[in-house]
């Protein structure tokens, strides 16, 4: 029985790493504009999609395929981990998550296929990539209740206060506003809707007036882009604010940390993690401006951002008491 | 009396000839098309993405947004008359119109077709191309082409103000077309140069269209068959 709790626990976390890879190969799909490689789904070129020649994969399929194959197989494994789990001996609440994970997977792969047959309306592509990391969430939620750590943790009063957790509850949900502000940015072709770092449209602070609008426009006419409006540069500006008052909070749910944490082994770890990811985050994004959304810089920046959401997410799950009930009880807190 | 009966007859018909003359009578308008600023700045196109995009060119190839002549003359430009006509039917020629993805690149650029007028895709690479018409007006289509499928054929049946035409495997491919209700267009080469014959006596708005530069309209008036001379100065975007 223990050794089948083993296998899950591993498998469970397998699942994380796999989701990481897949988000990985979307943000690649995206950022090479492959998304209709393929015309239609959920064939490939009219072939059963694991039938379809490999010498075959060239210029945008090699990354849009790769997507759906890597997809289709995540789906597969996410039924069995679904089937595992309410088979197994564990939580009611964990098998209910794996259900949940299933059917976000499912909707998940409907929805990359309606926006291939649809031609990738913004909406319909945002919400694939909004989904994604909601998945990934509901990924690590079953990984982590499944842990050896929340196994320890549940026989230990040892959850955090209330304000430190409400802190990283907010900081969490910050950072996933990010990545919809992201999502839309990039589906919306905002990327470089503003084009240079530090300044913004040729400034320190952006007028936006017709002036700046002209002088990104020129910019972006010397390096063969279309033109951008201005509700691409407000989409743009408001990711790089949002990143400025993430990093904000960070700084000050360090603060805390150093405060009142020390102690906490688990939270600092995760924590100094976190410091590092959102320090790289930070770096690749003023990199995809500066490189002109460089396809890897680019990829790597949207992956980035899963990873920060995870680790955002883990060190709410570490601070958190481990039921529902108490967690609730411990907001309520002073 | 039949002198003067024929006197009149000859009247009449002097008369008709002039009328019918003067309906006939078909202009011309012409110019040429300048760029006016600094060209972009092109990156090579990554054909290494595909081995036979690759295998089929020996030199770099660069994007066809920007195609500059002796003088700075500007290519790629459409001019058509934009308001005027007073014909409204015109006959769809039985000639289809040719789109080439000739080494992983779409011949012509820009190109304007006729409302149910035949499309001829050609795929002669021997490698895999998906055709997408970007409309918003005719039904929006995402064509695969594998390599054994040479040809494919298209109509549009409603007219369309310009959308793109672009391959998702090899993202750097683009083409752009106007579906028009007639035949007053053309497109510019590298000498910038054009030429849309045959409109009626009238007063008519033309429009040169370019893909990065935007539009540019000028008022001619056709009298008597005459060529009208029209030329056009697109500028690049400036920072002010």
């Amino acid at each position: 029985m223990e050794t089948k709790l083993v296998s899950l626990r591993r498998f469970s976390k397998f699942m994380c790493l796999l989701t990481f890879s897949l988000i990985f190969l979307g943000a690649l799909v995206k950022s090479t504009e492959s998304g209709l490689s393929v015309p239609d789904w959920p064939t490939t070129y009219g072939k059963f999609m694991f039938a379809f020649p490999l010498d075959q994969m060239a210029g945008g399929i090699k990354y849009e395929h790769t997507h759906r194959m890597l997809a289709s197989i995540v789906g597969l494994l996410t039924l069995g981990l679904c089937i595992w789990l309410l088979r197994s001996s564990v939580g009611t609440w964990i098998k209910r998550l794996g259900i949940a994970a299933f059917v976000a997977v499912v909707a998940q792969g409907v929805l990359g296929g309606l926006a291939v047959r649809y031609f990738l309306p913004v909406w319909l592509s945002t919400f694939h990539g909004v989904l994604a990391h909601l998945f990934l969430i509901i990924l690590i939620m079953i990984a982590y209740g499944l842990s050896m750590e929340h196994n320890h943790r549940r026989h230990l009063e040892d959850a955090a206060e209330g304000q430190w957790i409400k802190m990283v509850l907010i900081f969490t949900g910050m950072v996933f506003i990010q990545l919809i502000l992201g999502n839309i940015m990039r589906h919306t072709q905002s990327g470089l809707a503003i084009p240079d770092f530090p300044t913004m449209g040729g400034s320190l602070w952006p007028t936006m007036d017709q002036a700046m609008l002209n002088h990104i426009n020129a910019w972006r006419f010397e390096n063969n882009m279309d033109p951008v409006t201005k509700v691409q540069v407000h989409i743009h500006l408001w990711h790089r604010i949002w990143a400025l008052l993430i990093l904000l909070k960070l700084g000050y749910i360090n603060y805390l940390a150093y405060k009142k944490y020390l102690n906490k082994p688990l939270i600092i770890k995760t924590l100094f993690l976190l410091n590092i990811a959102v320090a790289l985050q930070i770096m690749l994004g003023i990199s995809t401006v500066l490189f002109m959304k460089e396809v890897v810089v680019t990829t790597c920046h949207v992956t980035i951002g899963a990873f920060v959401l995870g680790l955002s997410f883990l060190l709410l799950l570490r601070s958190s008491p481990c039921t529902w009930d108490s967690f609730k009880k411990q907001l309520k807190r002073k | 009396m039949v002198v003067r009966h024929s006197f009149v007859f000859f009247f009449i018909s002097l008369m008709s000839l002039a009328l019918t003359g003067y309906a006939l009578a078909s202009g011309t308008v012409s110019g040429t098309i300048k760029f006016d600023g600094k060209a972009p700045h092109f990156r090579a196109i990554p054909m290494d993405a595909d081995p036979i995009c690759l295998s089929l060119h020996k030199e770099i190839v660069l994007p066809q947004t920007i195609v500059l002549g002796n003088g700075n003359t500007l290519g790629n430009v459409f001019v058509y008359v934009k308001s005027g006509l007073t014909q409204t039917d015109f006959p769809i020629p039985s000639e289809p119109i040719v789109i080439d993805q000739k080494g992983c690149n779409y011949f012509p650029h820009v190109l304007g077709i006729r409302v149910n007028q035949k499309v001829r895709i050609l795929n002669p690479d021997g490698t895999l191309h998906n055709v997408h018409a970007m409309t918003k007006v005719n039904e929006e289509f995402n064509m695969a082409m594998p390599q054994f499928r040479k040809e494919a054929e298209k109509i549009f049946n409603k007219p369309e103000f310009m959308f793109a035409l672009k391959c998702d495997v090899h993202p750097w491919m683009g083409a752009w077309i106007a579906v028009m209700s007639h035949p007053y267009f053309t497109v510019t080469q590298t000498d910038g140069k054009f030429e849309i014959k045959g409109l009626p006596n009238g007063t008519y708005e033309i429009e040169a269209w370019h893909e990065k530069l935007g539009t540019k309209t000028a008022t001619i008036t056709i009298t008597d068959g005459a060529t009208q001379t029209s030329d056009f100065t697109f500028a690049a975007p400036s920072q002010s």
